[in-house]
C-alpha cells in the first residue's frame, strides 16, 4: 500500500496539469482573495460616505483576517477547481492507458487507486497550504504598505482553516475522481463535475429558498455543505456582501459530517468501481 | 474461455488453450481475432464471460502471480510527461522490482541512450521498445507480448527476435501475438492460428503444414500419363495434376520416398522430383479465408 502511495504521488505530482492547475487557483485566489477587494478600497477611499465600507474592505485584506478571506474561497471557486484536479489525476490514467500498465505490475487495483486517492489528497493539502501562505505574504506586504499593525490570527483558527478548507477540497476531489472513473475519462468528468457542483447544486440551493423541503437535500448537497462550512467559520455569506458559496451556518458539524461522508463514499465507490470493471 | 463485450461482440469464442512451460507459444490471427482480448483475460485486465483461466497454476490477476508475468498489450501506455527511466521506475515500484531493473532492462531494448527523454517525444519503435522493457522488469517466467515488432525497424526486429529465443533457452514461456507470419514460424515452437474468436489450428509449424495437407510434390516422368495413372490411385496422394507435362501431386512430402520408388518398379523414367512446401503464410491464409471451424 505504501509503495501504491508513493508510486501514485511520484507520477502525479510530475503532472503538469496539476501545477498548471495549482497555480492557476493560487493566482486566482490572490485575484479574488486579496487583489479585487483592494482595488475596490482604493476607489471607495477617496470617498468619505463610503469610508466604513472602505475600510471593512480594507481589514479583509490584512492578516487579522486571513482565517475568513481565506476560507471563503473555497466553497466555490476553490472546489470547482479541484474537481478538475480530481478528475485530471485519475481520467488521464484511463486516457493514457496507463492503468493497463500498473494493473500488469504486482498490487491489487484497490490498492493502485487507494494510492491516487491518498496521493490526490496530499496534493489538495498542498494546494491549501499553498494558498493560505501566499494570502499570508500578501496580506502582510499589504499591512506594510498601509502601515498597518500585523495582528494574526490564533494559530489554532489558523490550522481550523487550513483543515476545513482541506476538507473542503478532498470532498471535491473525490467527485472528480469517482467522475473520473465512471466515464473513464478526463474531458466528461470535468464537464460533469462543474455542471453537477456550480449549475446543478446551485440551482437546488436557490429552490430550497422557496421550497421549504428542499433544504434538507441542500445540507447534503456538496457545494451548500462547504459553503455552510466557510460560514461556520466566520466568512461572510453572499447575501451580507461577502464571497459567493459561502451560506450562513449555525454550527460547523453538520456540515463535517456531509463533506466526510463525501471523502468515504466517494473515494470508496470509485476505488470499487475501478476495481472490478474490465481495463482496456 | 469466453470473451462477449457489452455490444454483443463475441471476441473470443470458446477457446481452450495450453501453453506448455518453457515454451516460446506463438498466437496467430487476422486483425480483430481476438489474440488481445485473449492476452487480457491472462493478465487480468478483462474478465471472460464464461471458462476458466488458470496462469501459473492461479486465476489471472493474482497479485503473486503477476510478479512473474510480464505483459506488454496492444500499443504501449506510458505517462507521457515522465522519461521512459522514470516511467520504468514507477512500474518497477509497483512491481516490487528491484531498483536496478530498469536501465538493465533498458539496455536489453537498446533504449539506454534516450532513457532520459520524456516518452511522448519518443518515436513509435521507441515507444514500442520501452513496452518490450517495461514487460521484462520483473524477470518475469511468463512473458506475454502482443505484437511486439509493431512499427519496429528491421534491426529492432530481429533485436527483439533474438532476445525472444535466448529468452526461451533460458527456460522461460513466452506468449507472443502476431500477425507476421514469418516471425512467428521463426521463433516459436508451437503456434495456435485464431480466428473470429475460436482455435482453428495449435501445433509446431511442420504440424500446422501437415494439417493442411502438407505440400505438393512436382514429379516429371515418362511415360507422363502412365506416371499419372499410377499415382493417382497411391495411398496418401490426394490429387494428381499434369501441368506443363510436370506432374503436381498433392500429398506429405514425407511420401516422396515412396512415390519415387513405385513409379521406378512401375517401369517408368523419373527424371526429376521436388517437394514444394507450403509455406506458413499459405496455410495462414487458407485457415483464416475460412469462417474456421473449430480445429
Ligand atoms: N473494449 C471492447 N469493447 C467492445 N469490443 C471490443 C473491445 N475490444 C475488442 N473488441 C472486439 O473484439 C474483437 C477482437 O478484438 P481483439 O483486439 O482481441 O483482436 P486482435 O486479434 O487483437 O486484433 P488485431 O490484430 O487487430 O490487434 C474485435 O471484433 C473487436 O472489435
Ligand atoms: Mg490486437
Amino acid at each position: 500500500m505504501i509503495a501504491s502511495v508513493r508510486a501514485a504521488w511520484f507520477a502525479d505530482r510530475k503532472r503538469p496539469a496539476v501545477w498548471a492547475v495549482t497555480v492557476t487557483w493560487v493566482a486566482m485566489a490572490l485575484a479574488f482573495g486579496v487583489g479585487v477587494p483592494y482595488l475596490v478600497h482604493l476607489a471607495l477611499a477617496g470617498d468619505p460616505k463610503q469610508a466604513e465600507d472602505a475600510a471593512s474592505l480594507l481589514d479583509a485584506v490584512l492578516p487579522g483576517q486571513l482565517v475568513p478571506t481565506g476560507i471563503a474561497l473555497f466553497p466555490l471557486f476553490g472546489g470547482a477547481i479541484v474537481v478538475i484536479l480530481g478528475a485530471v489525476v485519475v481520467g488521464n490514467e484511463y486516457r493514457w492507458g496507463t492503468l493497463n500498465l500498473i494493473f500488469t505490475q504486482r498490487p491489487r487495483r484497490a490498492q493502485v487507486l487507494a494510492g491516487h486517492a491518498v496521493a490526490l489528497c496530499a496534493l489538495t493539502l498542498l494546494l491549501v497550504v499553498l494558498t493560505f501562505a501566499a494570502l499570508a505574504v500578501v496580506t502582510t506586504l499589504l499591512a506594510l504598505v498601509e502601515g498597518r499593525g500585523l495582528d494574526w490570527p490564533p494559530a489554532g483558527d489558523l490550522a481550523g482553516a487550513v483543515a476545513a478548507a482541506w476538507l473542503i477540497c478532498a470532498a471535491h476531489a473525490s467527485l472528480g475522481y469517482l467522475l473520473a472513473i465512471a466515464f473513464r475519462s478526463t474531458a466528461t468528468a470535468i464537464a460533469v463535475g462543474l455542471v453537477w457542483t456550480l449549475v446543478l447544486e446551485n440551482a437546488i440551493s436557490g429552490l430550497a429558498l422557496v421550497l421549504s423541503p428542499l433544504e434538507v437535500v441542500q445540507k447534503l448537497l456538496l457545494a451548500p455543505s462547504s459553503g455552510a462550512l466557510a460560514g461556520a467559520l466566520g466568512a461572510r455569506s453572499q447575501f451580507e456582501g461577502g464571497t459567493p458559496g459561502v451560506i450562513d451556518s449555525a454550527g460547523a458539524g453538520p456540515p463535517v459530517a456531509v463533506l466526510l461522508a463525501y471523502v468515504v463514499l466517494m473515494f470508496g465507490l470509485g476505488t470499487w468501481l475501478a476495481a472490478r470493471r474490465d481495463v482496456g | 474461455m469466453t470473451k462477449r463485450y457489452p455490444g454483443g461482440v463475441t471476441a473470443v469464442d470458446g477457446l481452450t488453450l495450453r501453453v506448455p512451460q518453457g515454451s516460446v507459444f506463438g498466437f496467430l490471427g487476422p486483425n480483430g481475432a481476438g489474440k488481445t482480448t485473449t492476452m487480457r483475460m491472462l493478465v487480468g485486465l478483462v474478465r471472460p464471460t464464461s471458462g476458466r483461466i488458470r496462469v501459473l497454476g492461479q486465476p489471472p490477476g493474482t497479485p503473486n502471480k503477476l510478479r512473474r508475468v510480464g505483459a506488454l498489450i496492444e500499443s504501449p501506455a506510458f505517462y507521457p510527461h515522465l522519461s521512459g527511466l522514470d516511467n520504468l521506475r514507477l512500474a518497477a515500484r509497483y512491481a516490487g522490482a528491484p531498483d536496478s531493473a530498469p536501465s538493465r532492462v533498458l539496455a536489453e531494448v537498446g533504449l539506454a541512450e534516450r532513457a532520459r527523454s520524456a516518452f511522448r517525444t519518443y518515436s513509435l519503435g521507441m515507444k514500442q521498445r520501452l513496452g518490450v522493457a517495461a514487460a521484462l522488469l520483473k524477470e518475469p517466467s511468463l512473458l506475454i507480448l502482443d505484437e511486439p515488432t509493431n512499427g519496429l525497424d528491421p534491426a529492432g526486429v530481429s533485436e527483439i527476435r533474438e532476445l525472444l529465443r535466448s529468452l526461451g533457452r533460458r527456460g522461460r514461456t513466452v506468449l507472443l501475438s502476431s500477425h507476421v507470419l514469418a516471425e512467428v514460424e521463426q521463433v516459436c515452437d508451437r503456434i495456435a492460428v485464431l480466428n473470429r474468436g475460436r482455435l482453428v489450428a495449435d501445433g509446431t509449424a511442420d504440424e500446422l503444414r501437415a494439417a493442411l495437407g502438407g505440400g505438393q510434390l512436382l514429379i516429371a516422368a515418362d511415360p507422363t500419363d502412365k506416371a499419372l495413372a499410377c499415382l493417382r490411385d497411391h495411398r496418401g496422394v490426394r490429387a494428381v495434376e499434369a501441368v506443363d507435362g510436370t506432374l503436381r501431386v498433392s500429398t506429405d512430402p514425407a511420401l516422396a520416398a515412396d512415390l519415387n520408388r513405385t513409379l521406378v518398379e512401375a517401369g517408368i523414367d523419373v527424371r526429376e522430383l521436388r517437394t514444394v512446401r507450403h509455406s506458413l503464410e499459405e496455410a495462414f491464409l487458407e485457415l483464416t479465408s475460412t469462417t474456421g471451424s473449430s480445429g
